[in-house]
């Protein structure tokens, strides 16, 4: 692995972001860490800023990624680093949500949501205002399912960053993607 | 309208929203000098009194000018039971004389320094000083390393500076055999595990 890693170096070929953690593992240097952030450090911060709020975001980032400084050693790259810094990044936001009581009012909202009729209107005059209050109206585990999508997961890793089937996180996109359909029509409208 | 445009229409406004959130370089500061505070992260499993107390073996100078009885300046200082010394720095010294102010730090003469003499004496009993075997230890919750000719090494964070092998120290494991690289003056500078199964080690022998 080291020698592929030093050819790489050498002929100037980007590592991946599996590569440079497994490097920032054996060696500890912080500008690989400082790399990884500089990579994905903005994918997982929105992904927490669009099921929590800014500070509680910056928090969860901070603290997601000083897990990622502790277990270095132990990352094996089985799968994306990608993947398993979301997965620390969750797990340490729904640990934050149970401490607080509020894990079990967000996972029973309702599997369908009502779109607002509201944001019709400010469709027409603000597109990506009116996406972010549609958004936010999506139950946690929909915007969750949509969101990991949009950001390049496939299938099987939303499900094992999420803890879930795979036929679930079918569903769940199904779900939100209605979200989509209603701000389409609006889109249709406009062009009839 | 097609379903390639829907998921191009959501792509887009995805994109666009994901501009707003950067993760703000306070936070990615703060993530930093968390990850350059943790690079040893053996430094911290050593006690504070340790850390400070530091090295037994530092910066020893095999000068061929030892028989003209040198003088040095030895900073050092002692565990917790005063069983143990610990060695920060032996520098040889042109002059006899040096004033240090700190109260664990002694100049003198080493020949009136029995301890470092007959530290002296160990180092020189053993034949191939440039590779030094030993085992890694626990001791009092402190991670040492016993080598066999000479005694315990505490991982001061000098020590784990001038070894610079991060990869290899973080990974230590209590009873692993390793190898300390010495140059002729004795100081300290790689270790390497030691792998050699006839060199391998479960105890010094009395």
């Amino acid at each position: 692995m080291s020698l592929t890693l030093s050819l790489k170096n050498w002929l100037g070929v980007a590592e991946s972001d599996d590569e440079l953690m497994l490097r920032y593992g054996n060696t500890g240097d912080a500008k690989y860490l400082s790399e990884l952030i500089n990579r994905v450090g903005d994918d997982l911060y929105f992904y927490l800023v669009k099921h929590s709020d800014t500070e509680l975001a910056k928090d969860i980032s901070q603290q997601a990624w000083v897990k990622v400084i502790d277990k270095r050693t132990s990352y094996s790259a089985t799968g994306s680093f990608k993947s398993w810094l979301f997965k620390i990044g969750r797990t340490t936001l729904i640990d934050e949500y149970k401490k607080n009581n509020r894990w079990q009012s967000l996972t029973d909202e309702q599997e369908t949501f009502v779109f607002d009729k509201n944001l019709e209107a400010l469709f027409e005059t603000d597109r990506l205002r009116a996406f972010n209050l549609a958004l936010e109206q999506l139950p946690f585990l929909q915007r969750e399912a949509l969101v990991l999508q949009q950001e390049g997961f496939r299938l099987r890793e939303i499900a094992t960053i999420t803890n879930s089937e795979i036929e679930t996180i079918k569903t769940r996109l199904r779900y939100a993607k209605q979200l989509l359909q209603q701000l389409i029509k609006i889109e249709e409208k406009k062009h009839d | 309208m097609t379903k390639p445009h829907q998921e191009q229409l959501l792509q887009e406004l995805m994109a666009k929203s994901k501009q707003q959130s950067a993760l703000p370089n306070d936070v990615k500061s703060k993530i930093l000098r968390h990850a350059k505070n943790s690079q040893f992260p053996l430094a911290f499993m050593l006690r504070w009194q340790t850390i400070c107390a530091a090295v037994l073996i530092g910066w020893l100078w095999f000068d061929a000018s030892r028989s003209n009885l040198p003088t040095y300046s030895v900073t050092k200082s002692y565990s917790d039971n005063n069983q143990l010394v610990y060695y920060h720095q032996v520098k040889y010294l042109s002059t006899p004389k040096v004033e240090l102010a700190k109260t664990d730090v002694e100049s003198l003469n080493l020949t009136e320094d029995p301890e470092y003499f007959s530290y002296l004496a160990s180092i020189d009993k053993v034949k191939n000083g440039n590779r030094l075997t030993g085992i890694v230890k626990k001791s009092e919750q402190e991670v040492v390393i016993e080598i066999c000719q000479v005694g315990l090494i505490k991982l001061a964070p000098s020590v784990i500076q001038a070894l610079d092998s991060p990869a290899i120290i973080n990974n230590l494991k209590v009873g692993q055999n390793i190898t300390l690289l010495a140059d002729n003056r004795g100081k300290l500078f790689g270790i390497e595990p030691n792998r050699n199964s006839a060199n391998n080690l479960n105890q010094c022998a009395s």
